[in-house]
């Protein structure tokens, strides 16, 4: 995100040389989330992806884990505080207002935000690599138009606009991803723009167009693999990002709706509930916090594992800290 | 109280531990942030203390608890409260009221919306009212009236009343009124309430005939309902802002979104009011009532939430006017069969919800969206029991186990009608039916409930009936042509309409105890429940909530 | 500067038209706006009437010419449910939304600007981690959360601040909602203020001025600051952009504080079309105002920039 920042006012990166610019790209990147892999090492990593599997499996496996129905409620048993305060095992984490078990709608309920900001990564990013391809692979006024395309849409107020089109579409997790991918795309078009401008000069490239291999060739078989790297530092980056921007459109009541779950719904159920019945919203609002740092931890630590400036500036700075 | 705090300890442990982080690592910013919270501490510590105090007034006994501003407030209540128990006559101490939101307008014609009725009938009078025993009709600005024929009514006022600003109060102000509201241009959404009136005629300074267009049996009903404005000053635009009325209370300020300040109207006509000043202010979330109900911020605050009620400093339940219920599409789709409809009664155990979902703040609606004391209740028509045996062999019997339809909602403009939804889906859901739950967006939701044509297989929706009759309620939702209906039945649709027509009293009763009879047994809606209204409060304050909502604070006294 | 100054200012436009143009497609397209202005029981000639009134069923160029004139104008008609000017309805809401987001911004960056610099100072210490960390769980938390647990803890426990509401100004309503909005953006500025500090302890000058013997104070105050000054305006400029646009919308909400966040929820949910359009437009206008002002200033920071 700060890269998109940062590449965004910065017109300073278009005068300097190709690779300036990348270093700094991957500078911004080090700047947002990358700076901490560079202190705390890969103990917090290690952490975080532990904590990202358990979530990821929770949410693929689901029927499985999740030890009810979560939508099987009774009223008769709602707002029932976890087990260690209720003294009934059955619901762990107590129940909801409906009477249904809390823990096994925070495992489906992050099956569906995980699926949107996975769908959302996927789509956004193709669309805006696509688009960064094209400006940066023929330049000129190819780049201008598609350029000014992503400035300009990048200074819409993103969230407004995807309150006001989900409420008029009518929510729902397919609208959901579509407005959150044409709100994302940008910050892909804008990196993947900057790498080609740096990688297009390469020997190698030069070498592919030589014995010639058409654009999409050269485009597709010989720049992209290249910029796999950062591409997935910047994907999970943004999977962070989905996962509370759909919370937060979830919670305004235009994201995914009942009898679908999320965790967003399930903070904007417990909204009535958060003085008198803690548990309801601590939960699922801590499966958020928790889930999104741990994704921005592993974004840090790909991105220092993918650039070998960084890592070796990682351990200077260890050996200057020590 | 105790174990509560244990609880939210725990959850102070959980978040602080994460929080703690940020603010630990903030250590190194003890030197750095002072610029900044220099302010903002100095400020917060004053306030701290004040509101530490206020707390303790609040568990410890009820007293002079200060209100929100300080600076006004901690000066002028307790002095003014002092003057209360004094002396009797004199208006004193300042009462914050919390509504459910902002206005749309003051105006007290032009919208249908019950936050501009919170501050507005305190400040405007009408013609007749209702007395907060019984809720019988008692005159108001008008001293007696009779009917003098099947489509007119004489009016006699009150002599010697005058409006805030000076206007005097006289047949002209309420032909003015009356043409005011009816006129097509002024587009009042209060129509509904008045669409059978067709004109009003001074008789003379003190005597109005009120002439229908055919006969209403219900004119004074809703002359309870009609404020009455100035003749001049409602010609101008600044009565959208500035109101302007008879009654007890003076309009001072209107601060946009934040608050509405009343003073006590020094020569009103009646009983004076006890309380001086009056801060009404929009509360909008259900979550900031309680805090603000416990540090004093407000002292009255609508629509608690039942599980609100233990916390609460103070609180008080009246039969409220809403009945939420589920339309049923009786004409078309897969409800059209009246044994699924009554199957789907059967299913939904009422009582349940009432314990469960409003914690006991509802009564049972007996299959009728009437209150017991309204106009047209049959007191022999009960509600469908609790029985899900008999709602299974209803299915079975009209060959529709497995049932899937439609149920739509919304969320968030009645208490707690998503959850009456969802528990409602559960319960049918254990019959065998598979009842498909849509929650929509406002407007899309609208869009569903009025499209009567092709309606929603079942709808959610709540009517609140201010009239106590029940020509609006059944007119509406009852009736073939019906703007909310989707059932039709042509001998009810044939009572509602000699009901509507007929003046005498008794005979029009058993027209609408019929009609009641009927659509109860056809299974027109699924009949839930009648919402209790609970009003927090703080301890010093002293109010009898009314049935018809209405929140008149001439009735409040605040303790000394 | 000056060709820059108008390429700046181009760009500004184009964004503006862009929102309105979206604003009314989707409202005009997709919604209707009449049926939610209408009691329950209005019948459908009510409902036609009031649309025509309203010039509601006017083509949709006709109805675009008329928008794109009164925006022009400033004019946006009148508020549906308020009945009175729609953009009065906006600006009367503006300083309660300043008044939060600018606090919020002082304050994060009173947090962060020290914080990031000690980070930096000691890349792997003990202090950087907590404050990277830290900085971590603010970018990580939904702030609508955020703020039910900062009333949970502050105001319903220990009773220092007011849950929601505005208070006329009385600081105890304030500090929640800021302090909310505060969590997300001390904790990306740090991160920024950080990062650009340790780029540019790294870079060749530095080393040398440091081999020179510059103390360690100088050569923060004088070169590093100054040099990261640009990314940390450029990004600081973004989270207040951020703020307006879009996170006062959950706070607000959250604490019922009456400023544009919550006007854009309720007019959106309302149907309020002309309140919608003329917040969008207010929002888009102060986010075009903020990037050009910091594009300007950045200009004239660096010239090589205007030579673009």
């Amino acid at each position: 995100m700060s890269l998109e920042q940062l590449e965004k006012t910065s017109p300073a990166k278009v005068l300097t040389g190709p690779g300036e610019s990348r270093r700094r790209v991957a500078s911004a990147f080090d700047g947002s989330r990358g700076l901490m892999l560079s202190v705390a090492r890969d103990k917090f990593a290690l952490i975080g992806i532990l904590f990202m599997l358990v979530i990821i499996i929770s949410a693929v496996f689901a029927p499985w884990v999740a030890p009810m129905d979560p939508n099987d409620g009774d009223i008769a048993r709602r707002l029932k505080p976890p087990a260690w305060e209720s003294g009934d095992w059955s619901n762990l984490l107590g129940t909801d207002q409906q009477g249904r078990d809390l823990l096994s709608r925070i495992f489906w309920g992050g099956r569906s935000s995980l699926v949107i900001a996975l769908s959302v990564v996927v789509l956004a990013g193709s669309f805006g690599t696509l688009i960064g391809l094209l400006a940066g692979y023929f330049g000129g006024k190819v780049d201008t138009l598609l350029m000014r395309l992503t400035d300009v849409q990048t200074a819409f107020p993103g969230l407004l606009l995807a309150l006001l089109i989900l409420t008029m579409v009518g929510p729902s997790v397919t609208a959901l991803i579509i407005v959150l991918s044409i709100n994302g795309w940008m910050v892909y078009a804008r990196m993947m723009r900057g790498q080609v401008l740096s990688l297009r000069e390469m020997p190698f490239i030069e070498a592919a167009q030589a014995i010639g291999a058409n654009h999409r060739r050269v485009m597709f078989r010989h720049l992209l693999p290249n910029l796999a790297s950062p591409l997935l530092t910047l994907g999970t980056l943004e999977f962070a990002r989905i996962i509370l921007a759909e919370s937060i459109l979830s919670f305004l009541g235009v994201g995914v709706q009942p009898p679908d779950m999320s965790w967003g719904l399930i903070i904007a159920d417990a909204a009535d509930y958060f003085q008198t019945n803690w548990w309801f919203s601590t939960f699922p609002g801590l499966a958020i916090a928790l889930t999104v740092l741990s994704v921005n931890v592993v974004a840090s630590w790909l991105r220092t594992q993918a650039d070998p400036l960084q890592r070796s500036r990682r351990s200077a700075n260890n050996a200057q800290g020590h | 109280m105790q174990k509560s705090n244990t609880r939210s300890s725990f959850v102070v442990l959980t978040i602080s531990t994460m929080l703690g982080v940020l603010l630990l690592s903030a250590c190194g910013d003890s030197t750095a942030t002072p610029a900044t919270s220099a302010s903002t501490t100095a400020a917060a510590t004053t306030a701290a203390s004040t509101s530490t105090t206020a707390a303790a007034v609040t568990t410890a006994a009820p007293a002079v608890a200060t209100t929100a501003a300080p600076a006004v407030a901690t000066t002028a209540a307790p002095a003014a409260a002092t003057t209360a128990s004094t002396s009797k006559v004199a208006p004193a101490g300042k009462v914050t009221i919390g509504i459910g939101g902002e206005p749309s307008t003051l105006d007290p014609q032009s919208a249908e919306d019950g936050n501009e009725r919170a501050v507005n009938d305190n400040i405007y009078e009408t013609l007749l009212v209702r007395q907060p025993s019984d809720m019988q009709i008692a005159p108001g600005l008008a001293e007696k009236f009779e009917q003098k024929d099947l489509t007119t009514w004489r009016f006699t006022l009150r002599k010697g009343i005058k409006f805030h600003n000076g206007e005097d109060f006289n047949a002209d102000s309420v032909v003015t009124s009356i043409t005011r509201i009816l006129d097509p241009a002024f587009k009042s959404e209060q129509l509904s309430f008045f669409g059978t009136l067709d004109s009003a005629r001074k008789v003379d300074d003190y005597t109005v005939d009120i002439l229908t267009k055919g006969p209403d049996p219900i004119l004074p009903s809703r002359m309870y309902w009609m404020k009455i404005v100035p003749a001049k000053y409602s010609q101008t635009k600044d009565i959208a802002e500035k109101p302007v009325g008879t009654g007890p209370f003076k309009f001072v300020e209107w601060k946009r979104n934040q608050s509405i300040t009343l003073t006590a109207n020094d020569s009103y006509w009646g009983t004076a009011p006890s309380i001086k000043d009056v801060i009404i202010r929009p509360f909008k979330e259900n979550s900031t009532k309680l805090p603000a109900l416990k540090t004093g911020d407000v002292d009255l605050v609508t629509n608690l939430l039942p599980e609100q009620v233990s916390q609460a400093p103070k609180s008080a339940k009246t039969t409220g006017v809403e009945f939420p219920m589920i339309r049923l599409a009786t004409r078309t789709g897969p409800l059209a069969n009246a044994k699924v409809r009554q199957a789907i009664n059967y299913a939904v155990d009422k009582e349940s919800i009432i314990k469960n979902i409003y914690g006991g703040n509802a009564e049972l609606a007996q299959g009728q969206i009437l209150r017991p004391d309204a106009f047209g209740f049959n007191p022999e028509v009960k509600a469908y029991p609790f029985d899900p045996e008999k709602a299974k062999a209803l299915l079975k019997e009209a060959g529709a186990e497995g049932l899937a339809f439609d149920l739509v909602g919304e969320s968030g403009r009645w208490l707690k009608d998503k959850e009456v939804i969802e528990a409602v889906g559960q319960q049918l859901t254990k019959v065998g039916l598979k009842p498909n739950i849509k929650i929509n967006e406002w407007s899309r939701y609208l869009d569903q409930l009025f499209a009567t044509e092709n309606p929603p297989h079942s709808i959610f929706v709540s009517n609140s009936n201010e009239l106590f009759d029940a020509d609006r309620a059944y007119s509406a939702y009852f009736a073939c042509k019906g703007r909310v209906s989707s059932y039709c039945n042509d001998d009810v649709d044939k009572l509602l309409d000699q009901a509507r027509a007929e003046t005498d009293v008794a005979k029009r009763t058993i027209l609408y105890k019929d009609a009641m009879k009927i659509s109860r047994d056809d299974a027109a809606m699924l009949f839930l429940v009648n919402i209790s209204d609970i009003y927090g409060m703080t301890q010093r304050l002293d109010w009898k909530p009314r049935h018809d909502g209405k929140i008149l604070v001439t009735e409040m006294k605040l303790a000394k | 500067m000056l060709s820059y100054a108008l390429r700046r200012l181009l760009h500004a436009l184009l964004v503006i038209i862009g929102v309105s143009l979206v604003v009314f497609i989707v409202c005009n397209i997709i919604g209707d706006p009449v049926k939610v202005m209408l009691p329950l029981e209005a019948s459908h000639e009510d409902y036609l009437q009031l649309k025509h009134q309203l010039g509601y069923d006017d083509p949709v160029l006709v109805q675009f010419g008329r928008f794109a004139a009164g925006a022009y104008h400033l004019d946006f008609g009148d508020s549906l449910r308020e009945r009175r000017p729609a953009l009065a309805v906006v600006v009367e809401r503006l300083p309660a939304t300043f008044q939060l987001v600018f606090t919020a911004m002082i304050i994060s960056l009173l947090i962060a600007l020290p914080l990031g610099i000690i980070a930096s100072r000691h890349p792997g210490s003990i202090l950087d981690k907590f404050c990277t960390l830290g900085s971590l769980f603010g970018v990580s938390m939904p702030n609508f959360w955020l703020g039910m647990v900062l009333v949970m803890i502050f105001s319903v426990n220990l009773g220092w601040f007011a849950s929601s509401g505005y208070g006329d100004g009385d600081i105890r309503y304030l500090v929640l909602p800021v302090l909310t909005l505060v969590a997300l953006a001390a904790g990306r500025i740090t991160q920024i203020v950080r990062s650009a500090m340790v780029d540019e302890s790294g870079k060749q000058y530095v080393v040398t001025a440091r081999a020179k013997g510059l103390s360690e104070m100088t050569l923060i105050r004088r070169h590093n600051l100054k040099n990261a000054s640009i990314p940390i305006t450029t990004l600081s400029s973004w989270e207040l952009v951020r703020m307006l646009a879009g996170y006062t919308v959950p706070v607000e909400v959250i604490f019922a504080w009456p400023g544009i966040g919550q006007l854009v929820k309720d007019s959106i949910s309302n149907h309020d079309l002309p309140v919608v359009q003329a917040v969008v437009f207010v929002v888009a206008l102060m986010v075009v105002v903020i990037n050009v002002t910091t594009d300007l200033i950045y200009a004239s920071l660096d010239p090589r920039i205007r030579l673009h």
